[in-house]
């Protein structure tokens, strides 16, 4: 990593790591593992965004260029079940409609009428969809798990739902008890945070770390059972308090919900989804420039946006900027055999040896080494000294699987 | 279209790395040989400083031609080749011939390293195999005890293979700690090897199961030879400071590539190589057998590798 001289906007925004005293550069060897340390004071909100750009990843535009949207209005229906249908964030003027993404002006600020809520429960689900829910892991069970752990370290958006937003999320855990139809509830929190536990629901502890956050490590804390990352746990549905609040704001409302809560920097705010990346920081007061990463999600699984215009989807729960020269730069280095992936790998994969395979495109080879088990925490790319694209060969390998059994075309949309 | 300014990175996760780079580890790796290289130089003087180096240089350059041979982009800045030509210095007698450390310097990297494409895709440890080339072929000129009748040290295990566990009790064991010894010229000074690698454990370059379980399978196995012989057979402190068993436990077995990676099999992979010392100690023909051993327990990584967890998901049964 090379050295570099740091302005303090460009040192805010990548949260979570520490800067050595003695060089003042980034020691990325002491990031922050530790999960829920992040206070980030109540849910903001950013003012309404001139521009949005929503990504399309499995739905059909149901609007044309030059259509006039309101608040809410419905832009593209999903084509995938349990994916949400997109919605208009803002009013204004739809300006582009492309295979990738559609572009909305802001004009006014009219919103659309209120829906009323079904009462029947296989409507309901069908009708969270069609208000912008991602709702493939709701399903009827036995056990309904809330998800209350960060995802990732320095994710910190929880909180404020939890205490300031109770409202939303009880009526939403009502509507989502109505369809899992669960005999038990349990809400999953990190160990050391304040958790006010729901009425009828036990609370579970799990370790305050990443990777513990993630959903397949919160099932098995709960349950003891190991789902593999892909398929449905058997015996829970497994849902995070910001799915709570989601079908809450929906049915409180009877209208779409069009926001991600994102993370920016120190705080945390409602933005309408498909915010470009630009407004993002323009709002945090950082920029980025020639090289920079502009990371959507977190630092160790978020991805990397490809240009300032870039909009948020619904998976954005952060904005980061990581300045070029400070991440890792990946390359085709050879693996040296050190097992550092393979030793800290939660779910006892050999990350060295289906990179490898990968990489020769052996990809029956990485089924045989049990790929699916892995739950993409991006552990081993950040052990690797030989600083290997370790996930994302991993990746290509996963795909590369699919698309041999001619399963779909489109990657899984994450558990949740 | 318009180009794309600013021109960002876009890169797969995880956006941030812990630091550390496979040669810096090297480089740490070689500084921790360091005390046992000076304790050499003040034990065997410029022989020993003209053996190590010409080693070292002899590999960097095997391995700057091999890489321009196969046309691939040169990875010889990464420090490896230094380590392994310093690691087979450490294995020859200070007073090998200069074609002797060529031929096992350039043997050790062709053979060890580059015809297996580079680093990680070795199975066995580069400096052993030179070593061993050598060994086999040379083994008069390889041999310490031979080559260096001139020296007014002693050669504990050597004299204990010959001439039986009388002959080498008058030698002391802060002697062979401080490397008043016969052996491979630095990996003989077990004091100062102890020191580098207790200097990697604490840096985490190392992981101890390999080397304590090397230790440990040394000093199981020497006891057992203890109890069960007729008095003859040293003790287990006498074969763990005597030649270069430590050099072995913290530094040749530990190679990343040829050693396995998991803890268990870690474990194994050590004991294996500390049980076959001292098995071809007792009963075979060579008095320090360490090289042998490892490459032995090295052969044996990919079937001690088949002990793993099952991965996630996939048949833990229900807590």
């Amino acid at each position: 990593m090379k050295r570099l001289a740091l302005d303090h906007t460009a040192r805010m925004h990548v949260t979570n790591a520490i800067y050595s005293r003695i060089t003042g550069r980034m020691t990325m060897d002491r990031y922050d593992f530790r999960l829920g340390t992040l206070d980030t004071g109540p849910l903001g909100t950013i003012p309404t965004p001139p521009l949005l750009r929503v990504g399309l990843e499995c739905h059909d535009p149901v609007v044309a260029a030059g259509d006039e949207v309101l608040t809410g209005t419905r832009i593209a229906s999903s084509t995938r079940a349990g994916t949400g249908d997109l919605h208009s964030g803002v009013s204004g003027t739809v300006e582009a409609v492309t295979d990738t993404f559609i572009e909305i002006r802001t004009t006014g600020t009219k919103t659309v009428e209120r829906e009323s809520v079904p009462s029947d429960s296989p409507e309901l689900l069908k009708w969270l969809a069609r208000m912008g829910m991602n709702t493939a892991s709701i399903r009827t069970a036995p056990l309904l798990i809330v998800n209350a752990v960060p995802p990732e370290p320095g994710h910190g958006i929880f909180a404020p739902l939890m205490n300031d937003h109770r409202k939303a999320v009880e009526l939403g855990l009502e509507t989502i008890k109505n369809i899992v139809q669960p005999s038990r509830t349990v809400l999953a929190a990190a160990k050391g945070t304040k958790v006010v536990a729901f009425a009828d629901c036990s609370v579970t502890f799990v370790p305050a770390r990443h990777p513990y956050g993630m959903a397949p490590m919160v099932i098995r804390a709960v349950t003891g059972e190991e789902p593999v990352n892909g398929t449905p746990p058997t015996s829970a549905c497994i849902v995070t308090l910001e799915d709570l609040y989601i079908a809450g704001r929906i049915v409180e409302s009877g209208r779409p919900y069009t926001n991600v809560i994102c993370q920016l920097g120190q705080r945390a705010a409602m933005v309408p989804l498909g915010t470009t990346a630009a407004t993002l920081l323009a709002e945090t007061g950082t920029t980025a420039s020639q090289g920079d990463r502009i990371v959507f999600g977190g630092l160790m699984t978020g991805s990397t946006a490809c240009n300032l215009e870039q909009g948020t989807d619904k998976r954005t729960n952060a904005v980061h900027v990581v300045p070029e020269g400070l991440f890792m730069h990946s390359g085709d280095s050879a693996c040296v055999g050190c097992g550092e992936c393979a030793r800290r790998c939660p779910s006892r994969v050999r990350p060295d040896l289906l990179s490898k395979a990968s990489e020769f495109k052996l990809f029956e080879r990485c089924e045989g080494y049990n790929i699916f088990s892995c739950m993409e925490c991006g552990i081993c790319g950040y052990f690797c000294p030989t600083r290997r694209p370790i996930l994302q060969y991993i990746r290509l390998a996963k795909q590369e699987i699919t698309l041999l059994k001619g399963a779909c075309e489109i990657e899984e949309a994450p558990a949740s | 279209m318009k180009p794309i300014e600013p021109l960002l990175t876009v890169a797969s996760p995880p956006h941030v790395h812990c630091g550390r780079t496979f040669k810096g580890m090297t480089l740490e790796t070689i500084l921790a040989l360091m005390p046992a290289a000076i304790m050499a130089v003040w034990h065997f003087g410029l022989p020993a400083a003209r053996v190590m180096l010409l080693s070292c240089a002899v590999a960097v350059l095997t391995e700057a031609v091999c890489w321009k041979a196969i046309k691939r982009r040169s990875a010889v800045d990464d420090g490896t080749a230094v380590l392994i030509g310093l690691f087979y210095a450490f294995l020859l007698p200070a007073s090998a011939p200069w074609w002797l450390v060529v031929s096992g310097a350039a043997a050790s990297i062709i053979l060890g390293k580059m015809i297996f494409g580079g680093n990680g895709g070795n199975p066995l440890g580069a400096a052993l195999v030179g070593w061993t080339t050598c060994r086999i072929s040379w083994g008069t000129f390889m041999d310490p005890y031979t080559t260096m009748l001139d020296s007014p040290l002693r050669a504990p295990l050597h004299e204990l293979h010959y001439f039986g566990l009388q002959a080498v009790s008058d030698i002391s064991a802060t002697n062979m700690l401080l490397g008043e010894q016969i052996g491979g010229l630095g990996a003989a000074q077990s004091g100062a090897i102890l020191l580098g690698g207790l200097y990697l454990l604490s840096r985490r370059i190392i992981r101890p199961e390999i080397p304590v379980a090397f230790i440990g399978g040394i000093a199981l196995a020497a006891l057992v030879f203890q109890l069960t012989g007729d008095g003859t057979n040293a003790s287990a402190t006498f074969h763990l400071i005597g030649g270069g068993t430590l050099f072995g436990a913290f530094f040749l077995a530990t190679d990343p590539a040829p050693s396995p990676v998991l803890p268990v099999p870690m474990i194994a992979y050590g004991l294996m190589g500390g049980i076959l010392t001292m098995l071809i100690r007792q009963y075979g023909m060579y008095p320090d057998a360490v090289p042998f051993a490892l490459l032995l327990a090295q052969l044996a990584t990919p079937l001690l590798e088949r002990i793993a967890p099952k991965p996630f998901g996939t048949g833990r049964v229900k807590a």
